[in-house]
């Protein structure tokens, strides 16, 4: 009983964020954006630490449970996470805002990222997934101009309470076919191909299509982008990927094993759709933060195609790619938070033209991010390109090497349109002097892609080692 | 990992510029002051490293025409890559000269203080990416830096070209990345069916086998994009034209060079008769080429596009003397090529530097070489080597490449011939707009290149004469 408790650890961390923040707000006189922080911060160690501690152990294994496949994953998110927890107080602190709202949401949320990641049952997907949607309608509407994203945030309850019943109904279909929602249980004793089990998975993973934000699902996603505070767009942006991506493959490995085929080309139709709409959109899009969430949208696109066979191989090299691409758009979103004129944040691509001029070095990293999401050799978007690319090549998929190339260039086009806005044109604005925090987290990130660089094995022995077992 | 190079020799003559240009970062610049620290830094840099490139060939049998001094890095585990260098008299005389074609452009742009920082940092970059290239033994480490070079190349012609359609340079990257990406998927086919990315097995790959008609006309592709040859030659042509920066339009310039390199170390020896019989399309399209472009460049009255096209006449000249399949003739282009880059980079410097004289005084520069006697010395000398007088290793080379060439097609050969006198006798003409003297020119004594550039040009000019009487004279066998 008390080991399970101790299992447990990394959730009543995470939980204690509230009970703490909630004290904090009441006996503190002066809370400055920063208090929080320093707490969401606190907590986020040692709900890491605990996670790496327990790496395999399981309180409630009916409902979810804890593997070193899933470890890695919640790991890295919860790092990008922390990193960005750190620097989200740099934007409440420019912006003087309260921010105890904003990471008890985020702690909310890493609590169902901490669930789905780990689900073992529909019956948690079915809790975790509407539990994340509710999350997300909170993170929308912590702005402080409300009637910018009400409309949006009710939009979104919406789209979102649909998918939700979606995947009610999906799980429904399949409890009554085997009568348990373990997926142990699933994948052995549902194995007829009747036209109700495959609405069943159908439907399940539209859903979940739903939360990647892949198309034709991803107006909201890139709604909430543009419109939200930069904290919660960097939040969306950076941590739950690897999250879904974790959950996705944990349900189509062990629950619907018997429907991989027609799981798995459903999903390159997503995927294939979000790829070329992706790279096709982020092209010419005058808005920075929209054009990465459609880089972003395509980058996702990219990992589920160079996934969809679910061997070992190719979950390894679509982790090591979005870990990579992850890990470039945290570069990317830190440069923004350094991008502030006047106290404003700016958003538009021509607000940063000549921006080099002024911050030689923050545009020199966002230079190698930029490159490193084109995949040009050597940087470390190389070695995701060219890990998803040959696994595609010893597969003989021809034609999705070819789209994958061909977008690659659309791709290349938006990422040099705003290099050229960067380097090539003359000043337009005056920025304010970045905080050092940015610099530092900079720092960090381009070191740790320059090692990588230099052993590309550093990164993916590890993804070797606990996803290996999977082939 | 695996060598038999002295302290790992190769690598650090990639590495060292990427170290310089990482001091260069550092460098305190301060363009009120008129500092030039990155400038100091990146020429010590560039010196530094022709030491160890000499080095390097003291250290090769020059005797030999195969692969020596190799050294093996394990890079990746899944797909099994490793970095692979080595090198031989074609690699490392093509390293020497874009080490002092580099150089001098560097030189040459040290009053322009905007940004110089910036500049030294991209060619640093450039320079070891492309010394990078030339010292990869096998197509994955050639495909890295083939691909690397890019990156500082485009800042380098977006920042510091001068070239006003931004647009535009966003094509010329990604027609180069397009290149790269077809270089890259033959890559990955040859790993798949040959296990191995070493040079012998690419060597190895069957025509007939595996798609090996498919690897070998990729690897083509890839190249023949980064040449100027009709169809491939609209986005080089219409950047490097327009390029006014001497430096920038250096680094351009040897951009055509990976792809005739690329050729050089990778095209097969054996090609079967059925196909290569169609090679004399190759020949047609590559002579037109030349005679077009060289014609464009005799009728242009801009300097800048004579010296492009005199650029792209030889580079496709050597290109089909690559196509030639003789193991000899392989070795007179390794020459030929080592003073053809120096001789046009030493035109480029001296036709940049009349410009910018002209600019600068707002007048025409007609005449300008009759007051200007260092800079007359620098251009007569230029112009002859370029034009093929027995100056540099461009004259004997050039020559046994031609025989080869007339041998095999002689109609062919004939056009070569035309082609390569119409794009000399541009530059002639040229020369004599700037000799003839002419009282309306505003340039005069005072605006002669500066002493000790000069000096430095003179060593320029007798290293091309060295090269003439024997290419490698500064070998000094141990």
């Amino acid at each position: 009983m008390l080991e399970n408790w101790f299992i447990l650890l990394p959730e009543i961390f995470i939980g204690s964020f509230f009970v703490l923040g909630f004290l904090i707000g009441r006996c503190r006189s002066s809370q400055t954006p920063k208090t929080f922080a320093t707490l969401a911060q606190f907590c986020l160690t040692l709900v890491i630490l605990c996670t790496i501690i327990f790496y395999n152990k399981s309180a409630l294994p009916h409902f979810w449970q804890n593997t070193s496949f899933t470890t890695i994953f919640k790991t890295f998110a919860y790092l990008l996470a922390l990193a960005w927890f750190y620097l989200s107080s740099k934007w409440f602190l420019n912006k003087n805002r309260p921010s105890f709202k904003f990471y008890a949401v985020c702690f909310a949320l890493l609590l169902g990222f901490d669930i789905l990641a780990s689900a073992n049952s529909l019956g948690s997907l079915s809790v975790a997934i509407p539990f994340i949607c509710f999350c997300y309608y909170h993170l929308i509407l912590r702005h402080w101009d409300i009637e910018r994203v009400e409309y949006l945030s009710k939009a979104y309850a919406v789209v979102a309470g649909f998918f939700c019943l979606l995947l009610w109904v999906g799980t429904y279909l399949i409890y009554q076919d085997t009568g348990s929602l373990e997926y142990s249980n699933i994948s052995t004793f549902y194995l007829n191909n009747s036209a109700g089990n495959m609405l069943a998975v159908m439907l399940i993973i539209a859903s979940f299509m739903f939360l990647l934000g892949l198309v034709p699902f991803h107006i909201g996603f890139v709604a909430i982008i543009s419109n939200a505070i930069l904290p919660v767009c960097g939040f969306i942006t950076l941590v739950p990927p690897l999250i879904y991506i974790c959950a996705l493959i944990n349900l189509i490995k062990g629950c619907f094993l018997p429907f991989m085929d027609f799981a798995a080309g459903m999903i390159m139709i997503f995927a294939t759709l979000s790829l070329v709409l992706g790279a096709l959109s982020a092209n010419n899009e005058p808005n920075l933060r929209k054009r990465f969430a459609f880089l972003s949208i395509y980058c996702l696109g990219f990992a589920l195609i160079g996934m969809v066979d679910f061997s070992g191989l190719a979950v390894i090299a679509s982790f090591a790619y979005t870990v990579i691409v992850v890990l470039s758009l945290a570069g990317i979103y830190t440069v923004f938070l350094g991008l502030k004129s006047k106290g404003e944040y700016v958003s538009d691509i021509t607000d940063i033209n000549g921006f080099y001029r002024l911050r030689p070095y923050m545009s020199a990293t966002l230079l190698i991010f930029m490159f490193s999401l084109i995949g040009l050799a050597p940087t470390l978007g190389f070695f995701g390109y060219l890990s998803i690319i040959n696994n595609l090549v010893a597969d003989n998929a021809w034609l999705r090497v070819s789209l994958l190339l061909i977008t690659l260039i659309f791709v290349a086009s938006s990422c040099l349109q705003v290099i050229r806005a960067l380097y090539f044109e003359p000043q337009t604005n005056k920025f304010d002097r970045a905080d050092k925090a940015i610099y530092i987290c900079l720092f960090i990130n381009v070191t740790f892609i320059l090692i990588s660089l230099i052993n590309p094995t550093l990164l993916i022995r590890d993804a070797l080692v606990v996803l290996g077992g999977l082939s | 990992m695996f060598m038999n190079s002295p302290f790992a020799i190769l690598s650090l003559i990639v590495c060292i510029p990427f170290l310089g240009m990482l001091f260069t970062l550092t460098a305190k610049e301060d363009a009120a002051s008129n500092t030039h620290n990155s400038f100091n830094v990146a020429v010590f840099t560039i010196i530094a490293n022709l030491v160890m490139i000499w080095r390097v060939f003291m250290l090769i049998d020059e005797t030999q025409l195969k692969l020596q001094l190799f050294e093996k890095f394990d890079w990746l585990e899944v797909p099994d890559i490793n970095l692979v260098f080595a090198v031989d008299n074609l690699s490392l005389l093509m390293i020497l000269a874009v080490h002092l074609v580099l150089l001098m452009g560097i030189i040459s742009v040290r009053d322009d203080t905007t940004n110089q920082k910036a500049q030294m940092i991209f060619t640093l970059l450039f320079l070891s990416m492309s010394t990078g290239l030339f010292v990869a033994a096998d197509i994955f480490s050639f495909f890295i830096f083939f691909e690397a070079m890019l990156l500082p190349l485009f800042m380098l012609v977006g920042m510091f070209g001068g070239y006003k359609k931004t647009d535009r340079l966003g094509g010329f990257f990604l027609y180069n990345l397009l290149g790269a990406f077809i270089l890259f998927v033959a890559i990955l086919l040859i790993y798949k069916f040959y296990g191995s990315l070493t040079l012998d097995r690419t060597k190895e790959i069957l025509w007939r086998q595996n798609y090996g008609l498919f690897i070998w006309s990729a690897l083509a592709l890839s190249f023949v994009f980064r040449i100027p040859i009709w169809p491939f030659h609209y986005w080089i042509s219409s950047i490097t034209s327009k390029l006014r920066n001497p430096l920038v339009f250096i680094a351009a310039s040897i951009l055509p060079l990976s792809g005739i390199y690329g050729f050089a170390r990778f095209w097969p020896a054996f090609i079967p008769l059925d196909i290569s019989q169609y090679f004399i399309w190759l020949n047609i399209i590559g002579t037109i080429t030349m005679l077009f472009i060289s014609l464009i460049g005799f009728i242009n009255r801009d300097a800048q596009y004579k010296i492009f096209a005199f650029v792209t006449v030889y580079y496709i000249f050597y290109l089909l003397g690559i196509f030639s399949q003789d193991k000899l003739i392989l070795q007179n282009i390794g020459y030929a090529l080592f003073g053809f880059v120096i001789v046009f980079g030493a035109l480029e410097i001296v036709s940049a530097y009349i410009y910018r004289q002209e600019q600068l005084y707002e007048s025409n520069s007609d005449g300008f070489l009759c007051r200007a006697k260092r800079l007359s010395l620098l251009y007569s000398f230029a112009t002859f080597a370029a034009a093929g007088f027995p100056l540099s290793a461009m004259f004997t080379n050039n020559f046994l490449i031609l025989s080869r060439l007339l041998s095999t097609h002689i109609q062919i050969g004939v056009f070569l011939i035309l082609a390569c006198i119409i794009a000399s006798a541009a530059l002639i003409k040229e020369m004599f707009r700037l000799k003839t003297d002419n009282k309306e020119c505003a340039l005069g004594k005072s605006e002669d290149m500066p002493m000790w550039q000069f000096i430095f040009m003179l060593f320029i000019v007798f290293m091309l004469i060295m090269s003439f009487i024997r290419p490698l004279w500064f070998v000094v066998s141990e």
